[in-house]
C-alpha cells in the first residue's frame, strides 16, 4: 500500500487543482470551498510521529468523505436538472471543473472505501 | 387491563427509537443529547394486553436541573408507570447503570435494556447476561433499535414483569450514610418515597429540600459535610457499577476507530470551523439548486391549470386563483424544503450537531451563550417552533429564555419559498449568492439580537456547558427520509389547512367588492390604508397587504402576491425594494405557531410581546438602512 | 493539578471536585474522586475541552474543568515539562518535521530512554543537551520501569 503521505500528496495537489479550476470559471465561492477542503489533506502533513497510528490516516479519510460529499452534490444537481427536459428548458451544463471533481470523486469514494476496510477497523491496527 | 410502561435513560441512547419500534411511531429521533423534551405516549396492544409506553426526556441522574429533566423526574414520582424500562447504551453502559441503581431506589418494576447491542457486537463488546441479571436483580435485555434485535423480548419480559413484580435489592450505603438517610426520613410525609428522598436530601438535592414538612427547616437538619456524603453515595455507585461490569462486559482494546479519525478532522483546531462554513453553504445551495428544476416543473403545471380553468366566473376564479395560483404557488416550493430537511437529516443523524456546538462555543462566550444553544439555534432552520422546544434542553433559565427570544430570526424553511419567489424576481442572475447572504444576515441578526436582549432585558453572567458528544453514526438513507418526511410533512399539511384558508380569504378580498378591477378591492384599501407606513422603505399596497396576512404564516405572503398579480411570473419589484423587503421579512414578525410556542415555553405573556415588538422595530430599522443604502449606491 | 490544565493526551485520575451547580450532574456522568478521565483535544483557542469518562466524550468549558483538581495516573505520556527529573521513555513528539529532525539528531525519538536532568536538561543516548522549552513541551514521555534501567550509553 502506498504511504500516506504519497496519498496526501495526491488528493492535495488534485483538490487544489480542482479548486483552482472553479475560481479560474468563475465559481469563486464553490473553489473556496474545495480550497478548503484541500486544507484538510494540507494539514494533515502537520500530524508527525504520533504514536500507534498515524493521523494522517484520518486526515486522507476526512477530506476524501468531504470531497466525496461535494461531488455527490454536483452529481445530484445536474441528476435533478434533467428534470428539465420535462419543461423544455436546458439542462445543466457540466464544466471542465465539474468533471474533474466528479472524478475525484469516484477516486475518493475508492479511497474511502479502501480506508475503511484496511486501516480503520477496530480489529486492524496499522497500515502503511 | 392497560400496562403502563414508561421509558428513561441517559440522553441519546435510543429511548425514543426503541419506542418507535415498540409502538410503531415515527417520533423524532437525532443523534444529539436531548432531542426528547416533552413525554410522549402512545400504546400498542400485545397478547391481549393494552401496552401504553411514555417516551421521557433523557437525563444523567434524578437531580434533574434542567426544565426536561424534571419532566422525567416529576413523572417517575408522581404518576410511577407499571414497569420502568431504563435504557442504557452498551457502548458505555457505566452511566446507564448508575441511573438505573438511583431509579431502583424508586421502588419501581424495573427491567434493564441493553440497547444498540448491534454496536457493541461490531466493537466485540460481549455482556453476559444471566450474571448481568444476577448482580443486578431486574430482568435484562439486549435490544437494538435498528436491527430490531430483542424487541419482542422485550415485550415479554415487560408481561412477566408486570405480572410478577420485581423489588430489586437497594444498594447499602454503608452505616454513616444511612442512618442519615433513616433519620431524614421522618421529614417527609408518608405520601412520598421517603428512602429515595431521604437519599436526596443527603445528596443536597435542591428538589427535595422543597418536599420537607413545612414546619422543617433545610438548614437546621443538614450535615455540614453534605458534599463529601453526596460523593460516597455517588461512588458507593460507581464502584458497584463497574465490580458488575468487570464480571459481566468483555471488550478488547482498539486502535483507531472511523469515529475517532472523522472528529479529529471533523473538531480540528483550525480547519474545523471553515470546514462547518462549507458544509453549510453546501447545504443550503443544495436547498436551492437540487430542488430548483423541480420548483419550475410544479410551477409550469400549476401555471398550465389555471390557465385550463380560466376565472370567468366567480366559482372558476375562486378555483384557479384563490386555490390553485394562491396555494400552488408556494407548494411549488415544497422540492426545496425538502431538500433543506434531508441536509439538516444528515447533519441531525450523523452526530455532527454537537460538534459544532463545541467548536462555536467559545466565539458564543461573547453573547453570554454556550456552543449548546448554538446547536438549538440551527435547529430553527428547519422551524422555529422546534428551537423553541429545543431550549426546554438549556440549563440556564436566562440563557434558555434569551434563546428562545432570538430562536425566530433564525430564517426557517416557511421563509425559503418567500426569498426564492422575490430573489427569482428581483435578482435573476444572482440567485445562489443572494440566497446564501440572506442566510449569513440571518445567522447575524441572531447574534446581535442575542447581545441586545443580553443588554436589556436579561443580564447574566456566562453559564457552564456539559455537554455530551456522542459517537457518529452513519446516517442511514432510511433514517434521513423518515426524518425529511416527519419534517416536510408539517409543510404539506400547513398548505392544506391554514394556507389555502388564507388564500381563499386573500382571494374573497380581492374579489370583493369590483372584479373587475383590484385597484378598488378590499385588499387594496388594507394595504393603501397602511402603505403611509412604508412609505420610508418604498412598498407598494400589495407588499403591505402581503405583509399583514403573512403574519399569520410567512408562506402567505407567497400566495398573496402570486394573487394580486396573477401568477408569480407578472411579479415586478426593483433590486433595492426587493432587498428591503427581504430583509424585513427575514424578522419582522415571528408567525403565530412560534408565538404561542413562545407563549407556552416562557408561560407569560410578557415574552410573545417583547418578541413581536422587538422584532418589528428591529426589521424596520434594517430594511430601511437597507434601502437607504440601497438608493446611494443604485 | 486541576483538570483544565492537564496535557492534551493525558490520563489524569480526579481527585476533588469543588461543589457547584453543575456538580450533580457530573457526578452522574462519572466525575468523581477516583476515576479516571482522558483529555482528548481542545476547541479552537484552547476552550472548551473534550474529555473522555468511561466510554463517554464530554466538552467541559476551562471556567467548569478548574473546579475538578486531578492528578495524572502512572502510566500516561506526559510533556517533559510537566514530569520531575528522572529517567522516561519517550513515547512520541508532537511537532512538524523538521523539528523532529532536530531532535532525532539529539537521539530524542520515538522508544528512546531519556534522562530528564535536575538542571532541565536532557540527556540521550547521543550526549546530554539543553533543549529549548518549547520543545521540550512536545516531547510526551512516561516514566520508566525496570525494564529501562540500565545506564543510558554515551554513543
Ligand atoms: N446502531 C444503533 N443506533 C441506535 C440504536 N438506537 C438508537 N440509535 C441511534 O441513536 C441516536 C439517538 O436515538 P434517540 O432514539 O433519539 O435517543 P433518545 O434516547 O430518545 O435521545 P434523547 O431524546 O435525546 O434523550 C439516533 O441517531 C438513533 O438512530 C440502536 O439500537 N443501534
Ligand atoms: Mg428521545
Amino acid at each position: 500500500m502506498k504511504s500516506a503521505a504519497i496519498q496526501l500528496w495526491i488528493m492535495l495537489i488534485a483538490s487544489l487543482l480542482v479548486g483552482t479550476c472553479y475560481i479560474f470559471q468563475g465559481d469563486l465561492i464553490f473553489g473556496i470551498i474545495i480550497l478548503v477542503f484541500s486544507m484538510v489533506f494540507l494539514l494533515g502533513f502537520r500530524e508527525f510521529g504520533k504514536p500507534s497510528y498515524s493521523y494522517r490516516i484520518a486526515h486522507i479519510y476526512v477530506g476524501s468523505i468531504l470531497i466525496a460529499i461535494t461531488s455527490g452534490y454536483i452529481l445530484a444537481s445536474f441528476l435533478f436538472s434533467l428534470v428539465n427536459l420535462i419543461i423544455g428548458e436546458e439542462i445543466m451544463d457540466l464544466k471542465i471543473s465539474d468533471i474533474l471533481l466528479m472524478l475525484l470523486g469516484v477516486y475518493s469514494s475508492y479511497n474511502i472505501y479502501r480506508l475503511r476496510k484496511n486501516a480503520i477497523r477496530p480489529e486492524k491496527k496499522d497500515i502503511e | 387491563m392497560v400496562i403502563t410502561v414508561g421509558l428513561i435513560g441517559n440522553p441519546n441512547v435510543g429511548k425514543t427509537s426503541l419506542f418507535n419500534k415498540l409502538v410503531g411511531a415515527r417520533q423524532y429521533v437525532a443523534n444529539w443529547p436531548g432531542v426528547t423534551v416533552t413525554r410522549v405516549e402512545g400504546a400498542t396492544s400485545y397478547k391481549e394486553q393494552t401496552l401504553h409506553f411514555i417516551d421521557l426526556p433523557g437525563l444523567y441522574t434524578l437531580s434533574a436541573t434542567s426544565l426536561d429533566e424534571k419532566v422525567t423526574r416529576d413523572f417517575l414520582l408522581y404518576s410511577p408507570p407499571n414497569v420502568t424500562i431504563v435504557v442504557i447504551d452498551s457502548m458505555s453502559p457505566e452511566q446507564g447503570m448508575y441511573l438505573l441503581l438511583e431509579t431502583l431506589e424508586l421502588n419501581l418494576n424495573v427491567i434493564a435494556v441493553f440497547n444498540a447491542i448491534d454496536e457493541a457486537k461490531k466493537n466485540s463488546i460481549k455482556f453476559d447476561k444471566s450474571s448481568l441479571e444476577s448482580y443486578l436483580r431486574v430482568p435484562i435485555v439486549l435490544t437494538s433499535a435498528h436491527t430490531g434485535e430483542g424487541i419482542t423480548e422485550l415485550m415479554e419480559t415487560i408481561l412477566a414483569t408486570f405480572r410478577k413484580p420485581n423489588r430489586p435489592k437497594l444498594l447499602d450505603y454503608g452505616p454513616e450514610i444511612e442512618s442519615k438517610v433513616a433519620e431524614f426520613e421522618q421529614y417527609f410525609e408518608d405520601k412520598y418515597n421517603k428512602r429515595f428522598l431521604s437519599l436526596k436530601l443527603v445528596e443536597g438535592d435542591k428538589f427535595a429540600m422543597e418536599l420537607l414538612k413545612k414546619d422543617v427547616e433545610p438548614t437546621s437538619v443538614l450535615p455540614s459535610n453534605m458534599s463529601d456524603l453526596a460523593i460516597k453515595i455517588a461512588k458507593r455507585r460507581y464502584e458497584y457499577v463497574m465490580n458488575v461490569l468487570n464480571r459481566a462486559m468483555s471488550k478488547s482494546e482498539s486502535a483507531i476507530t472511523s469515529m475517532e479519525a472523522i472528529d479529529h478532522v471533523f473538531t480540528h483546531k483550525y480547519i474545523g470551523i471553515p470546514i462547518f462554513f462549507a458544509l453549510m453553504y453546501l447545504a443550503f445551495n443544495f436547498t436551492f439548486k437540487a430542488s430548483e428544476p423541480l420548483v419550475g416543473l410544479i410551477e409550469v403545471g400549476f401555471q398550465k391549470l389555471t390557465d385550463l380553468i380560466g376565472s370567468n366566473s366567480i366559482f372558476t376564479s375562486l378555483i384557479s386563483q384563490g386555490i390553485i395560483n394562491g396555494v400552488g404557488s408556494v407548494i411549488s416550493f415544497i422540492p426545496s424544503i425538502f431538500a433543506l430537511f434531508f441536509a439538516l437529516g444528515i447533519m441531525e443523524e450523523s452526530g455532527y450537531l454537537p460538534r459544532i456546538a463545541f467548536l462555536m462555543d467559545r466565539a458564543m462566550y461573547s453573547l453570554k451563550l454556550t456552543g449548546r444553544s448554538f446547536m438549538t439555534l440551527l435547529l430553527g432552520f428547519g422551524c422555529n417552533v422546534s428551537s423553541v422546544m429545543a431550549a426546554r434542553g438549556l440549563t440556564d433559565e436566562r440563557e434558555r429564555v434569551t434563546t428562545i427570544l432570538v430562536s425566530p430570526f433564525v430564517s426557517c424553511s416557511a421563509r425559503i419559498p418567500v426569498y426564492l419567489m422575490i430573489i427569482g424576481i428581483a435578482f435573476p442572475n444572482h440567485r445562489a449568492e443572494a440566497f446564501f447572504v440572506m442566510y449569513l444576515l440571518s445567522i447575524a441578526l441572531t447574534a446581535l439580537s442575542a447581545r441586545i436582549i443580553n443588554k436589556i432585558v436579561m443580564k447574566g453572567e456566562s453559564i457552564p456547558l456539559v455537554m455530551e458528544l456522542p459517537r457518529y453514526r452513519f446516517p442511514s438513507l432510511s433514517n434521513v427520509a423518515t426524518y425529511m418526511w416527519n419534517r416536510g410533512k408539517h409543510f404539506l399539511q400547513k398548505a392544506g389547512t391554514i394556507i389555502l384558508v388564507a388564500s381563499v380569504i386573500v382571494w374573497v378580498l380581492i374579489y370583493f367588492p369590483d372584479p373587475t378591477n383590484i385597484e378598488n378591492s378590499f385588499a387594496a384599501m388594507i394595504g393603501k390604508g397602511l402603505q403611509f407606513i412604508f412609505a420610508p422603505l418604498g412598498f407598494q399596497w400589495q407588499t403591505v397587504s402581503a405583509l399583514i396576512f403573512g403574519s399569520v404564516a410567512k408562506e402567505i405572503i407567497v400566495s398573496s402576491f402570486a394573487q394580486f398579480y396573477g401568477g408569480v411570473g407578472n411579479i415586478v419589484l426593483d433590486p433595492v425594494t426587493a432587498s428591503a423587503l427581504m430583509v424585513f421579512i427575514l424578522g419582522y414578525i415571528p408567525c403565530f405557531a412560534t408565538l404561542a410556542a413562545i407563549k407556552s415555553e416562557t408561560n407569560s405573556l410578557k415574552y410573545p410581546i417583547i418578541s413581536v415588538v422587538y422584532s418589528l422595530s428591529i426589521s424596520y430599522i434594517l430594511a430601511f438602512l437597507v434601502s437607504i443604502i440601497g438608493r446611494v449606491i443604485v | 493539578m486541576k483538570l483544565s490544565e492537564a496535557p492534551i493526551g493525558a490520563q489524569v485520575e480526579v481527585l476533588h471536585i469543588e461543589e457547584s451547580d453543575i456538580t450533580p450532574r457530573l457526578r452522574g456522568i462519572g466525575v468523581l474522586p477516583g476515576i479516571k478521565i482522558e483529555v482528548l483535544k481542545s476547541a479552537p483557542m484552547g476552550d472548551p475541552r473534550m474529555y473522555r469518562v468511561f466510554n463517554k466524550v464530554i466538552s467541559l468549558r476551562s471556567s467548569e474543568a478548574e473546579l475538578i483538581e486531578v492528578q495524572t495516573s502512572e502510566d500516561s505520556p506526559l510533556p517533559l515539562t510537566f514530569v520531575s527529573p528522572g529517567k522516561y521513555r519517550v513515547e512520541h513528539i508532537e511537532c512538524g518535521r523538521i523539528a523532529w529532525m532536530n531532535l532525532s539528531r539529539l537521539g530524542i525519538i520515538e522508544g528512546a530512554i531519556v534522562q530528564l536532568l535536575d538542571d532541565r536538561r536532557v540527556k540521550t543516548a547521543n550526549g546530554v543537551y539543553d533543549v529549548g522549552f518549547g520543545k521540550l513541551r512536545k516531547i510526551y514521555v512516561i516514566p520508566c520501569k525496570q525494564e529501562c534501567n540500565h545506564e543510558i550509553k554515551n554513543a
